[in-house]
């Protein structure tokens, strides 16, 4: 509908003084052109300029045309569909006359809005501005046609929470219509003391509680990491229904393995109880774990039988696994400096006899055990961090393939150390297995081991800043206690470096600038090469100089951090910003 | 040549022929092999602190032949005063006598020793509780530990399984079926045997044994040496037999 209206774009008194002085002018020109036109032409040419001075007037006026349509409003209204695993449950548990074979739950509330000639959904859509959403654990909006397609796969139901979030988060609407089984496994149980709802909320009920058979775990709570050789706990609530005197197995595995198997006795119609289950976890890293009841006879619903859950298992301690030829004073040192260290957990191997050695008692009066080469390299290996090699051939005790394995832990993180000693580097064989790669020094099969000599340690540039020589805050201080540290008695010599020497060795007879302790990285692992079987002296020697032992234990116990990648133990550079000034 | 000597001799005629691996006994010679123990003997003054000069070469030469050590088979005579004390962390001390004390220096030294590292045996070669050598060692022990005294080591002690599973004390005479010790921390850096082991071990320039054992006989000597090669192990490894993954093995041995 359009109106015509003027609102004046003129004042009315001047539309008044320009109207009279056009009818002056019209009667000035009427006499003017009746002295030079006859009657007839003179009166309609009045006429014409007539009609110009009403136009102008007419635009004086100020006219304005609105166009008025008018449209009716409808308020909000909000359908919220229940679409949880309980809602295919059957609609009812025995089926009575007029019930269609196999009609669930989720079928009955699509009957009651898409049913009969004239549908529900169709009519409310009409009168109101219809919005419909889909729940289970959260709100999912639909179309208003998206309820034939809808299924009952939500892994559980969060009602009450989630009606009141529609509620708060919907704005001005005429109201909520819920449509739901009435099952819930959020964490509110009723509406009792929560803020009242600013919106009528109408509910629709589908289906029967009673009678159904089903057994459900209903809520699992475990953490998301854990440390490694430390039981972790979970607990989950166990519900069941209908399956009154009847027991069920629960089991819990990790990936396809059974950890433990509990039965659960179910002694009420509606059935809950909480189980705890604990797991020590041994390795490292994400592992995915499930519990689960198998598929009881007569039971509707299976899909809420079985929970997964991941944890990522991290380590608290520092697994440290030393392999050691024989007893020795290193040996002694190494291990004092790891057992007094609380971050260290040390699994220690010492040969104590040789294959060429004999005994002169029985097996049973030794107590020397079995080195467990498969178990150790074919199955632990991969639960340390950091393995030493102290003054240890493999070559009397296993098959170089064994090293391969080591050679793979380095690669893909692990740390190794090599301590230097006769059986050794070049001296204990690695220059031709597969550690040769892998050590941050280069063997040819021909480096040896020299002992009572006079070795002298010396920073070097890489030392003086390196995490593993940082005896010392202060790099100066940290230089004079490295000066000052007793000399060795054996060196191992090698044809070259590979990784980055941190000290070099001095001494009468020793090539200038010969390595004594090399760090490297191969794959994403780290290594270290302490070309001596000495080191304990910088302990000891410096106990009986009246100098501190610490410099030998904080050697070690860094060198161990290194090695393990220890986040605090990380190089890190800081570059100057050029444009930035001061203030 | 024992025994280790031998082979390596064989084994070098057969590494000129080229039929073992040239690395496989890249040692040194034998004057200069890496020794990884030294036995230390206390010198002291007073007393006598050398009743058997020559009991440490059988018992190297048996710690050589049973275990993976290299020691040195002479033993070093070293005064608590001498600079050097501390490149032996193994230190022996025997008499038979009385002696005199130490020197407050001496205490200091040997307190420092035994606290950060190092292992002493003592050994009474005459074998009278509260006379002689054992009045002096405890005396003095005193002072280096005050009110830390000896106490009897368990049988499950650590020194008692370190190589051998040992359920008898050995010596010249069985003065005492047990070990005693004083511990520091977890450890126990001073072990007492009054049974004299070094009479045990020692073998004469022939090759003959110094001194009957009694009432044992050669058992019980065989015990001296394996009490001895015990306490050098556990001196070198420390409370190693006791790390968890060993428990097992060894109760598996020791109900047999």
């Amino acid at each position: 509908m359009k109106d015509l209206y003027l609102i004046g774009a003129a004042p009315g008194w001047l539309i008044g003084l320009i109207s009279l002085g056009a009818a002056a002018l019209l009667v000035q020109q009427f006499f003017a052109l009746r002295q030079r036109l006859p009657l007839g032409q003179t009166t309609f040419l009045i006429f014409l300029r007539a009609c110009v001075y009403a136009v102008l007037l007419f635009f004086l006026f100020g006219p304005a045309l609105i166009d008025k349509r008018v449209s009716k409003l409808r308020r909000p209204l909000t359908l919220l569909i229940d679409s949880s695993q309980s809602m295919g449950f059957p609609a009812r548990a025995k089926n009575t006359p007029g019930d269609k074979p196999g009609q669930s739950r989720l079928d009955l509330v699509r009957e009651k809005l898409q049913g009969g000639k004239d549908p529900l959904i169709q009519r409310l859509n009409r009168d109101y501005d219809l919005r419909v959403i889909s729940f289970g654990t959260s709100l999912d909006p639909i179309a208003p046609g998206g309820i034939a397609n809808l299924k009952a796969q939500a892994p559980g139901s969060r009602l009450l929470e989630l009606v009141q979030t529609a509620a708060r988060d919907g704005g001005a609407q005429s109201g909520i219509v819920v449509f739901s089984d009435g099952i819930t496994n959020g964490e509110r149980k009723s509406l009792d003391g929560a803020p009242p709802l600013p919106v009528p909320v109408f509910t629709v009920g589908v289906g029967e509680s009673e009678g159904f058979t089903d057994v459900r775990i209903a809520k699992l709570g475990a953490p998301e990491f854990a440390f490694r050789g430390r039981e972790f706990k979970i607990d989950l609530t166990i519900q069941a229904s209908g399956m009154k005197g009847k027991s069920v197995p629960l089991f819990f595995n990790r990936g396809k393995n059974l950890i433990t198997t509990r039965t659960v006795a179910i002694d009420a119609d509606s059935f809950e109880q909480k189980v705890t289950l604990s797991f020590t976890p041994k390795e490292l890293g994400t592992h995915g774990f499930s519990v689960s009841i198998p598929a009881q006879p007569g039971e509707q619903i299976t899909q809420n039988n079985h929970k997964d859950f991941k944890v990522d298992v991290q380590r608290d301690k520092i697994r440290v696994l030393t392999l050691s030829g024989s007893p020795s004073w290193n040996y002694r040192f190494l291990r004092m400096a790891m057992k007094q260290d609380p971050l260290i957990e040390l699994v220690s191997f010492v040969f104590l006899r040789t294959p060429m050695d004999t005994v002169d008692v029985p097996e049973s009066q030794l107590s020397l055990i079995p080195f467990p080469i498969d178990d150790i390299f074919l199955e632990e290996l991969k639960n340390f961090d950091v393995v030493f090699f102290d003054d240890f051939s493999y070559r009397a005790y296993f098959n170089p393939v064994y090293l391969e394995r080591v050679r793979d832990f380095v690669r893909d993180g692990g740390g190794l150390a090599m301590l230097g000693g006769s059986r050794s580097f070049d001296s204990g064989g690695y220059g031709d297995s597969a550690l040769r790669e892998v050590l941050p020094v280069e063997l040819d099969g021909k480096g040896n081991y020299q002992s009572q000599t006079t070795v002298s340690a010396a920073l070097s540039a890489t030392g003086k800043v390196h995490p593993v020589t940082r005896l010392l805050p202060e790099p100066k201080s940290n230089e004079e206690a490295w000066s000052k540290l007793p000399a060795l008695t054996g060196l191992n010599q090698v044809r070259g470096v590979r990784g980055e020497t941190l000290i070099t060795a001095g001494g009468d007879g020793l090539p200038t600038a010969a390595p004594l302790l090399v760090v490297g990285r191969f794959g994403k692992g780290r290594t270290l090469a302490l070309l001596s079987d000495d080191a304990w002296r910088w302990n000891f020697i410096a106990v009986g100089n009246r100098e501190t032992p610490q410099n030998h234990l904080k050697l070690v116990r860094q060198a161990v951090r290194w090695l393990a990648q220890e986040p605090s133990f990380e190089q890190v550079q800081l570059h100057p910003i050029a444009s930035a000034q001061p203030g | 040549m024992n025994r280790r000597q031998f082979i390596r001799l064989i084994s070098q005629g057969l590494l000129g022929a080229g039929l073992v691996p040239r690395l496989a006994f890249a040692g040194q010679p034998n004057e200069k092999r890496p020794l990884q123990f030294v036995f230390a003997q206390i010198k002291y003054r007073g007393g006598d602190w050398n009743p058997h000069p020559l009991s440490v070469t059988p018992l190297m030469e048996e710690l050589m032949a049973r275990t993976s050590v290299e020691p040195a088979t002479v033993r070093h005579d070293i005064m608590l005063t001498d600079r050097d004390l501390f490149n032996y962390p193994f230190l022996y001390l025997t008499g038979k006598y009385e002696f005199e004390p130490f020197s407050q220096e001496e205490v200091e030294t040997l307190r420092r020793f035994l606290s950060y590292g190092g292992f002493l045996l003592i050994d009474d070669a005459l074998g009278q509780q509260g006379y002689g050598f054992d009045k002096a060692v405890r005396r003095e022990m005193q002072r280096v530990f005050p009110g830390n005294e000896f106490k009897r080591l368990p049988s499950g002690h650590a020194a008692l399984r370190s190589y051998y599973l040992l359920r008898r004390i050995g010596g010249v005479r069985i003065v005492s079926p047990n070990l005693e010790g004083i511990n520091v921390g977890n450890s126990t850096p001073v072990v007492y045997c009054q049974n004299d082991l070094g009479g045990a071990w020692e073998r004469d320039q022939l090759g003959k044994w110094t001194n009957a054992c009694t009432p044992g006989g050669e058992g019980q000597r065989k015990d001296a040496f394996h009490l001895g090669i015990n306490l050098i192990l556990y001196a070198m490894t420390e409370n190693y037999k006791e790390d968890l993954i060993h428990v097992p093995f060894i109760r598996k041995r020791l109900t047999r």
